[in-house]
């Protein structure tokens, strides 16, 4: 009888990932046959372009796969097509004339976008770094169980908060010199699976945005937000830091949100505002996701 | 207990996990004592909800059934644009979602029959999640109501309409903690729920040897159980087992293809496919064993038959590593590996083709893991105890 010992389930699977991890880099597999059968695998129209696929031809293959009778089927259905063709095309050719306006106006708004679109940039440039913390800690409040996800303005406050309140998430923002949206904070709440979150700081963030891209970001967060789960967001207070004749405007604020402002900008997104609070020069704004 | 179960489509030639899981709750409660009601409509497939059997009151395998019409029909052209829609990773407003419900075997007069039987019963179970019979079903009486969602992260499941009914009934019962997971991630503020699963009888004795003479067999290969669709991700098992033999090419693997669904291979593509069809409980047992191992590489599970009766019948099992509910059958089994790749299966193939003694091992542990937690004694008393638990 053999009584060797049988590795578990999972050293057996990662054994397997290692085998295919070292024959892929020594070039162990048929690599162009193995692509090639992915691609006749390959579903779905992901890769294809719009203006590609917007082009309806009301002219398909025609084929049949009955034995003997094959070619008399495939001769009636173009008879059938022939007959039909003067009702169908015209449907087809209004369907594409609109696929590729719509696809138009797709490309014209994404020319737009990029050119609204600014580097998001850490500038170090809020207050006080423990004040700021402890006052987004107490806000934060009483949570259902789940992550906090954290974006900041200045690369330092959202890891402060993780170290001194469990189950907070660090938004990296990348390099300034990538694409914005891959790292932008409404792309990453977009993408978070929803209900899935305990809460959302946003710290810094609105006067950054323009009016568009808080509304986007504080309705992507309440949809990742589970039920109870909490926004909490901080800003510069505008009427306190305009008196403030002594430190220069930041240039990437674009847009001063006052604290009824982030309330009522809160409210629109669903979520009910429950606390605020201020600290020389800022404000704080938590506000818990509404039961839809 | 005087338990109604609640289910669009019911009866033995009903094709579906959940279907199976309710029919077997079912006579199986039935038969220790229990008095079993099941409430159902007249429809036989998921795909018209055409009534095709005739409404009223049948006794079958000791439970009284109750078939009423589905009065709402299918609006084809309605459904495949939402499904387009959903397809294509868009969201359906609120209304449409409704909608999208009521066009699945709505039936009015049996929620007539819900009211009017609820003060009568214990409990109402409901399963599965998505359909109109459990989303307003459950609704007539929640206080009495249990859901069997048979959960998938899929985008019904996203549903605001079917999330207010799950948050609102007295409780859930999930066939695996991974389900359990899945519906606390998607839904959060769970009621209260417990874990109960499926049963699995003891097989007849397979006859691997007169499976393979019979269909001509003469090659190790793999088995598939179940529907051949791109929901369950057949179409990579395909591509697994041609990356196989295009990698292992002197040895290559068939594949043994059990149950309903057309399938195609693309163009240009061999593939050593053998379509056996809906086979017997004896025929399929005999297939398994016969199998060097079993595929399930869906992502869309909430308990799979498939590996259960794959680790009865002797074979071990390969599920794909981003299945939560097979992946953790196997960990918490030991019973199979998991791959994310072509390549992955084929190196998983190879190294149990290789070893006689892996392969064994693997399936007496999935044997004991099936003995051990899914006999039917331990799952009805895990289904009287949660009944009991959750309506109070």
């Amino acid at each position: 009888m053999d009584r060797r010992p049988v590795p578990d389930a999972r050293a057996l699977s990662t054994e397997i990932e290692a085998v295919v991890a070292g024959k892929q880099a020594s070039g162990g597999y048929p690599r162009s046959s193995l692509r090639e059968l992915r691609a006749r695998f390959a579903t779905g129209d992901a890769d294809v372009p719009p203006e590609v696929l917007g082009v309806v031809e009301s002219a398909r293959p025609l084929r049949s796969g009955r034995a003997g009778i094959g070619p008399a089927i495939v001769f009636a259905k173009r008879v059938v097509r022939r007959l039909l063709s003067w009702y169908v095309a015209p449907i087809a050719q209004d369907q594409t004339r609109f696929n590729l306006a719509i696809t138009g106006e797709l490309r014209r708004i994404e020319r737009r976008l990029s050119r609204i679109e600014t580097p998001w940039i850490p500038t170090g440039a809020g207050p006080e770094v423990e004040t700021r913390v402890d006052a987004l800690n107490q806000a934060l409040g009483t949570l259902p169980a789940g992550p906090i996800l954290a974006f900041d303005d200045d690369a330092v406050t959202a890891s402060r908060l993780a170290s001194v309140r469990d189950g907070v998430h660090v938004h990296e923002a990348a390099e300034a010199t990538t694409a914005l949206t891959q790292r932008s904070p409404i792309d990453r709440l977009e993408t978070t699976a929803p209900a899935t979150l305990a809460g959302v700081i946003l710290a810094g963030l609105l006067p950054r945005m323009t009016a568009a891209e808080q509304r986007l970001v504080l309705e992507a967060a309440r949809r990742a937000l589970r039920p109870g789960g909490v926004i909490v967001v901080d800003a510069p207070d505008p009427d306190e830091e305009l008196g403030n004749a002594g430190a220069p405007p930041d240039p990437l604020l674009r847009r001063p949100v006052s604290p009824a402002a982030a309330r009522r900008a809160l409210e629109a997104a669903g979520c009910d505002a429950e606390s605020s609070r201020g600290y020389p020069g800022w404000y704080v704004v938590a506000a818990r996701r509404r039961a839809m | 207990m005087k338990l109604g179960f609640v289910t669009p489509r019911y009866g033995s030639d009903i094709v579906g996990g959940a279907e199976t899981l309710v029919r077997d709750y079912a006579t199986r409660l039935a038969a220790i004592g229990h008095e079993v009601t099941v409430l159902t409509t007249c429809a036989r497939d998921h795909f018209t909800w055409h009534n095709a059997h005739p409404s009223g009151t049948s006794r079958e395998a000791g439970v009284t059934v109750q078939r009423f019409p589905v009065t709402h029909p299918k609006d084809d052209s309605v459904m495949r644009r939402y499904e387009l829609t959903l397809a294509g990773g868009l969201r359906l407003s609120p209304a449409q979602e409704l909608d999208w419900v009521c066009q699945t075997g709505f039936s009015e007069p049996m929620l007539d029959a819900i009211a009017a039987l609820a003060d009568s019963l214990d409990a109402l179970l409901f399963a599965p999640y998505l359909f109109a019979s459990t989303v307003f079903g459950a609704r007539v009486r929640p206080e009495r109501s249990i859901v069997i969602p048979c959960l998938h992260d899929e985008s019904y499941a996203r549903f605001e309409c079917i999330h207010e009914t799950l948050t609102a009934v007295a409780g859930l019962i999930f066939n695996t903690e991974a389900e359990r997971d899945v519906a606390d991630s998607l839904i959060g503020n769970l009621p209260r729920h417990q874990v109960v699963g499926a049963g699995m009888d003891s097989p007849p004795i397979p006859q691997p040897g007169e499976f393979r003479a019979a269909h001509g067999l003469t090659r190790d290969f793999t088995t598939y159980v179940g529907r051949r669709e791109a929901g369950k991700n057949f179409p990579l098992l395909l591509e697994c087992v041609a990356a196989h033999n295009l990698i292992y090419p002197e040895t290559p693997v068939d594949l043994v293809a059990m149950g309903r669904g057309d399938f195609s291979v693309p163009g240009g593509v061999a593939i050593p496919v053998h379509d056996v069809g809906y086979l017997e409980p004896g025929s399929k047992f005999s297939a398994l064993a016969a199998a060097v191992a079993t595929s399930n590489l869906s992502l869309n599970e909430s308990f799979s038959y498939a590996l259960m009766e794959s680790w009865v019948a002797g074979t071990p099992v390969i599920v794909h590593e981003r299945c939560a509910v097979t992946r953790e059958h196997c960990e918490k089994s030991g019973g199979g590996v998991w791959i994310s790749s072509p390549e992955g299966w084929a190196e998983a193939m190879s190294m149990m083709r290789r070893d006689s003694h892996l392969r064994s091992a693997l399936a007496e542990r999935g044997r004991r893991y099936v003995e051990e937690h899914y006999a039917w004694d331990a799952v009805l008393h895990r289904l009287e105890t949660a009944v009991a638990d959750l309506i109070g």
